[in-house]
């Protein structure tokens, strides 16, 4: 079923979107991912939000990994696309991004992200993402 | 291949000066598993001698306070930043491409994680980050930048309060 969140669950591994405008970023991002013990599908990836879309579109997506500052379409406004669209209602959202304020916080929070993480970030942080939304999802 | 760099003086913002000097560090040690020390500015100028090249970012920031950071460090510790953010055999030499990518994501970090601290809950924004090779033997101010090693290798910041 193209275009909708698949919902992993019981134990299936997570199809993940990683969305970021620094292929370098993308790939440790991938790396992390991929050696952190969490059973994980596929990875598809995405420079900005328009991108994103059309992955999303593309593919059974269970995760979306997103970066706000992004050219084309930020990180903020791929997540307002996606609330707007119930094809992806059951979308995990996660922020990655050096932008930590309150207020991007904030506004995350009204967009139902669920995990937001800082970057620079260790690896166990992620591994410790990737397993609440595999047990979630 | 750049053959000065303008930077323009600053007035009194040392409370900023050292707080994005230790995003600096924080990005360092998290993401690249480098280690930053102080450099005296009387020393910089010898502690860079003989380079070819530098790379610098500049991110431009805006919100609660707006301006630009600069970063700046040798070629051969960018290349040698690469392999341990990604994890590759130090050997690898990567693209310009691939390189210059890296250094504007590390730039972006550290301004990220530097403005999060000090604008504290007002909302910020970077612009994408803008690398550039600059000639090592190119003329640097360095009473006007915060001159550092990171792994035993020169580096150097630069901050710009204004629009």
């Amino acid at each position: 079923m193209s275009g909708q969140a698949s919902g992993a669950g019981a134990g299936r591994p997570l199809n993940i979107l990683i969305v970021d405008d620094s292929a370098m970023m993308r790939m440790m991002i991938k790396r992390v991912t991929t050696l952190c013990g969490v059973p994980i599908g596929e990875i598809y990836e995405a420079g900005n939000g328009r991108d994103a879309i059309a992955m999303l579109e593309a593919h059974k997506v269970d995760a979306l990994f997103t970066d706000i500052n992004m050219p084309v379409m930020t990180g903020t406004e791929l997540l307002r696309a996606i609330e707007q669209d119930g094809r992806w209602r059951d979308l995990l959202r996660v922020i990655i991004s050096t932008d930590g304020s309150a207020a991007r916080r904030a506004e995350a929070d009204e967009l139902h992200v669920r995990l937001y993480v800082e970057k620079p970030f260790r690896p166990e942080v992620m591994r410790d993402v990737l397993s609440e939304l595999a047990t979630s999802a | 291949m750049t053959s000065s760099v303008n930077l323009r003086r600053v007035p009194d913002t040392a409370e900023h000066w050292d707080a994005v000097a230790v995003a600096l560090t924080e990005v360092a040690e998290n993401s690249f598993f480098a280690f930053v020390d102080p450099v005296e500015t009387e020393a910089a100028a010898e502690f860079a001698a003989g380079l070819e090249s530098w790379l610098v970012a500049t991110v431009v920031f805006s919100g609660a306070f707006g301006g630009t950071m600069k970063m700046a460090v040798a070629e051969p510790l960018a290349r040698e930043l690469f392999g341990a953010f990604l994890g590759l055999d130090p050997s690898e030499s990567p693209e310009d491409g691939a390189l210059f990518d890296l250094v504007g994501e590390f730039g972006n970090m550290v301004c990220g994680s530097w403005l999060t601290r000090s604008c504290q809950r007002r909302r910020f924004d970077l612009e994408h980050p803008v690398v550039e090779r600059v000639a090592g033997d190119a003329a640097i101010d360095w009473e006007a930048v915060r001159p550092l090693a990171l792994n035993g290798q020169p580096a150097w910041l630069h901050l710009e309060f204004g629009e």
